[in-house]
């Protein structure tokens, strides 16, 4: 445990480094409130409906609002590591590592996130609520949604890590596979359009999918739209699918470790 | 220039002799084909939808942006990365070396043709699937303009790119803008009239002319704006390739071969 959090503690050193791309990630969370803001203005102002699927125009605007805030977080870049890591054969120094392959890129991306977490998220969040009018639902749920973000990161790293392994057998395929994941996640996450606004019977089978919990529930939690038994019930989902995601990931990174001969590509 | 066509040619007998690549750059298009139209789907039927453009409509604009962009990121986006990257990590300096013209001599190493087989020519024939579908009434003119705005705004990017690789002769770490340009694209992925915001509609025209990719070409093919806004356009790329030219050949002359 002392190892996972030393690298926490060096990931989050080195962000600090490169404080101008926090900078950056700022202003394109604007142009991302912007695009939300104005369009989902347009789409409910032209439909005419007050309510949507469940959704009034302030709750969806909202709601796209928060994934802006919160995208750089769910967003990993462990596929280019394993890449790099497979390519060049580097792999043979982190397994020298006392912490497991895994858990010490986690533990990385947690540094980079808690970092990103002060300098990126609390900054857009003061300007979403100053400038689009974002509201804060009830601060009990609000911080509940924190947390269900923060199982979220978690769940989204495990996944993305998984599909990272198939560098090890299939390093030219990788970028096939890993944009369609990407696209798969996006949709079915809540990412692009609320889940809600997706037809009844899709919208049944989500509930059984990792993805809805990576945006959608976090943000269904913030709304106050989840009753207290189903936000149990959610962050319960979320751990199953950790722990599941976890589970195939030492699966699989054995079973490869075992006939990898580390000299690279 | 036929040392040039010499390059494309080997670069395309190098591409096509991989077909199993041919064959995943496919897949990715019909999985990005996906990403953008599911969403539109989705909107569509749970509301009306966009203020004055139908699904077939957003289908044309959505491809004709994808068709300008493989235009721009093969001739502009890409060569201007490809250098940035260069720059930064001090390979630069070989291409300083050879006895051949520089500007030539950028333009032939970092040219990547994968952004343009398959996608473009897969993409002109999802346009020409759908033309019908959107009842456009045919017109020679505006059919002419079209291919015109297109040109332009590869001509705007190739400015562009010239500007960014000149400030990453003096800025170190200046790739981390190239993202932030990329997020204004994201604005002019949606029909920029839906903003109803002046702000955005001047902004994506004259600043960062992302509008230009799919927003004015598809809008005078469909006849939902006038013609008028095309003598700037021209002004326009003529200027941003001026800036582009004379940027790159400030930042070569003053190149110090120390970033990293």
């Amino acid at each position: 445990m002392n190892y996972f959090f030393a690298f926490i503690k060096q990931s989050f050193k080195e962000s600090t480094k490169s404080r101008v791309v926090f900078f950056i990630n700022i202003f394109g969370k604007i142009i991302f409130f912007i695009i939300n803001f104005y369009l989902w203005q347009a789409i409910f102002n032209y439909d005419g409906r007050g309510v949507i699927n469940g959704l009034t125009m302030e709750e969806t605007i909202n709601y796209m609002l928060f994934v802006s805030i919160m995208y750089g977080l769910l967003s990993t870049n462990i596929h280019r590591i394993v890449m790099k890591d497979v390519k060049n054969g580097y792999i043979n120094i982190k397994l020298l590592r006392p912490l497991d392959y895994g858990l010490g890129h986690l533990a990385m991306a947690l540094g980079q996130n808690i970092y990103s977490f002060f300098l990126e998220i609390i900054p857009s969040l003061i300007i979403a609520i100053f400038f689009f009018n974002f509201k804060i639902y009830g601060i009990f749920y609000f911080l509940l949604s924190f947390i269900s973000f923060f199982l979220a990161i978690i769940l989204n790293f495990f996944i993305d890590l998984n599909f990272s392994l198939i560098n090890f057998k299939f390093i030219d395929t990788y970028s096939a596979v890993n944009f369609a994941k990407s696209v798969f996640k996006s949709l079915f996450s809540g990412e692009i359009v609320p889940l809600n606004f997706f037809p009844q019977i899709m919208q049944q089978i989500f509930k059984f999918l990792p993805t809805t919990y990576l945006f959608y529930t976090p943000i269904m939690i913030y709304l106050g739209k989840l009753s207290g038994a189903d936000i149990i019930l959610s962050f319960i989902f979320q751990l199953i699918f950790i722990i599941f995601f976890y589970a195939i990931y030492k699966f699989f990174w054995k079973m490869l470790t075992k006939s990898f001969e580390g000299v690279g590509v | 220039m036929s040392l040039f066509l010499e390059y494309v040619k080997i670069k395309i007998k190098d591409f096509f002799s991989y077909r199993f690549t041919l064959f995943l750059f496919l897949l990715i298009d019909i999985i990005y084909i996906i990403s953008l139209s599911v969403p539109f789907l989705i909107i569509y039927s749970a509301t009306e939808g966009f203020p004055n453009w139908n699904i077939y409509e957003l289908f044309f604009f959505t491809t004709t942006g994808i068709i300008t962009s493989t235009l721009i990121f093969t001739f502009a986006i890409v060569i201007g990365l490809d250098i940035t990257d260069k720059i930064k990590d001090g390979s630069f300096d070989l291409l300083l070396l050879k006895p051949v013209n520089i500007y030539y001599h950028m333009l032939i190493q970092s040219l990547d043709l994968r952004n343009f087989f398959p996608d473009f020519p897969l993409f002109l024939i999802i346009l020409i699937i759908l033309y019908p579908l959107v009842g456009i009434l045919f017109s020679w003119i505006n059919l002419f303009y079209f291919i015109l705005i297109i040109f332009i705004s590869c001509l705007i990017f190739i400015g562009f790119s010239g500007i960014f690789i000149s400030f990453s002769f003096f800025v170190p770490h200046f790739d981390s803008f190239w993202d932030l340009f990329f997020s204004f694209r994201e604005i002019s992925r949606k029909p920029i009239d839906i903003y109803k915001n002046k702000f955005i509609v001047l902004f994506l025209t004259f600043v960062f002319p992302f509008a230009l990719w799919n927003y004015y070409p598809a809008s005078i093919l469909m006849g939902k704006i006038d013609t008028s806004i095309v003598p700037s356009l021209v002004l326009m790329a003529i200027i941003f390739l001026a800036i582009g030219f004379f940027s790159l050949k400030y930042g070569l002359k003053h190149y110090k071969s120390a970033n990293g």
